[in-house]
C-alpha cells in the first residue's frame, strides 16, 4: 500500500512537467498561410544541437547557456498574405490549455497592430515554460519553451545568434526605443 | 567368397589411361577461374574482401551523412526559434515601453 501511495505521489509530482508542452497546431491555419515555420525541438534534440554550438562564439555560447536548461522549443509561425485571413479568436484553443500555474505576465492589445500576450508557468519561484502569443494583422506566432527559462538572456539574443537580425524588427527597435 | 573375389578387383592396380599424367598437371599449370564477382560493385572488378569492405565505407557515410543532416537541421531550428523568441519578447517590451511612456 505504501508503495502503491508513493508511486502515485510520484507519478503526480512528475506530471506538471510532462504537461506543460502545448497544443499549438492549430487547425486550417497551415491552408491559408503564405509562409509557415515551424519548429519542433524536444529535449533531445535540443541536446544534440547544443553539442554543436561553437565554444569560441560568444552568442553560441550565450545560446546554449540558455539551451541546455531547457526540455523543448515549440515554435509555430505563420504569415498570411491579406490582413484579415485568419481569426485571431482561433488562439483561444491554446489558452484553454493553460492551467492554473500559468501566470499572464503580458497583454499588450492595440487595434490594427501587434497584440502580444506572454504567459509564465511557474513553480515556485522559477519559472518552467513560457508561452508567447503574437498576433498581427497579417502574421500569427506562438512560441512554447519548456523548462527552466531565463527571460532576461532569452530577450536579449535577438540578431545575435547566427540567425540574420530580420529588417522588419530592426524597424520596429529603432522606432521604440 | 565372392566378396573377397569383388575386393580383390576392385583394389587390383590398374595402369592410369594414355595421356592421364599429362591432362593432370596442365589442369595444374592452368589458371584458376575468377571468382563470380556479383552484386552492384561487381563492375569494379574487386574481390570479395575489397567489396564488403567498401560497402562498409558507404553504408558508414551514409548512416553518418543522415546523423549530420538530422544534427544542423536540430542547429538551425533551434536558432530559428530562439531568433523567433527573443524578437517576440523584444517587440512586447517594446510595446509596453511605448505605452507607459506615452
Amino acid at each position: 500500500m505504501k508503495r502503491l501511495v508513493l508511486t502515485l505521489l510520484v507519478l503526480a509530482a512528475a506530471t506538471p512537467l510532462s504537461a506543460q508542452r502545448l497544443n499549438l497546431d492549430l487547425p486550417g491555419l497551415s491552408d491559408k498561410a503564405a509562409e509557415i515555420v515551424d519548429v519542433t525541438l524536444d529535449g533531445s534534440l535540443l541536446r544534440l544541437a547544443t553539442k554543436f554550438l561553437s565554444n569560441g562564439d560568444p552568442d553560441e555560447r550565450a545560446a546554449r547557456d540558455i539551451v541546455q536548461k531547457l526540455e523543448g522549443i515549440y515554435v509555430r509561425s505563420y504569415t498570411f498574405d491579406r490582413e484579415g485571413e485568419y481569426d485571431r479568436g482561433i488562439v483561444e484553443r491554446v489558452r484553454t490549455q493553460l492551467g492554473t500555474s500559468w501566470k499572464k505576465i503580458v497583454d499588450v492589445r492595440s487595434r490594427g497592430r501587434e497584440n502580444s500576450e506572454i504567459y509564465i508557468n511557474m513553480r515556485g519561484e522559477q519559472p518552467v515554460g513560457m508561452l508567447i502569443i503574437s498576433a498581427e494583422p497579417r502574421e500569427l506566432t506562438m512560441v512554447n519553451i519548456v523548462g527552466s527559462i531565463d527571460i532576461d538572456k532569452l530577450s536579449a539574443l535577438e540578431g545575435n545568434v547566427g540567425v540574420p537580425y530580420s529588417s522588419k524588427n530592426k524597424d520596429k527597435d529603432e522606432h521604440h526605443d | 567368397m565372392n566378396l573377397e573375389n569383388e575386393l580383390q578387383a576392385a583394389l587390383r592396380r590398374k595402369e592410369p589411361p594414355e595421356g592421364f599424367t599429362e591432362r593432370v598437371l596442365v589442369s595444374c599449370r592452368a589458371p584458376r577461374g575468377i571468382p563470380r564477382r556479383t552484386g552492384f560493385l561487381a563492375p569494379l572488378g574487386m574481390t570479395r574482401t575489397w567489396r564488403a569492405a567498401v560497402a562498409a565505407a558507404l553504408l558508414l557515410a551514409i548512416v553518418g551523412g543522415g546523423e549530420a543532416v538530422r544534427v544542423v537541421r536540430a542547429k538551425q531550428q533551434m536558432l530559428t526559434a530562439l531568433h523567433i523568441t527573443s524578437a517576440k519578447l523584444r517587440g512586447a517590451r517594446n510595446h509596453v515601453h511605448e505605452i507607459s511612456t506615452r
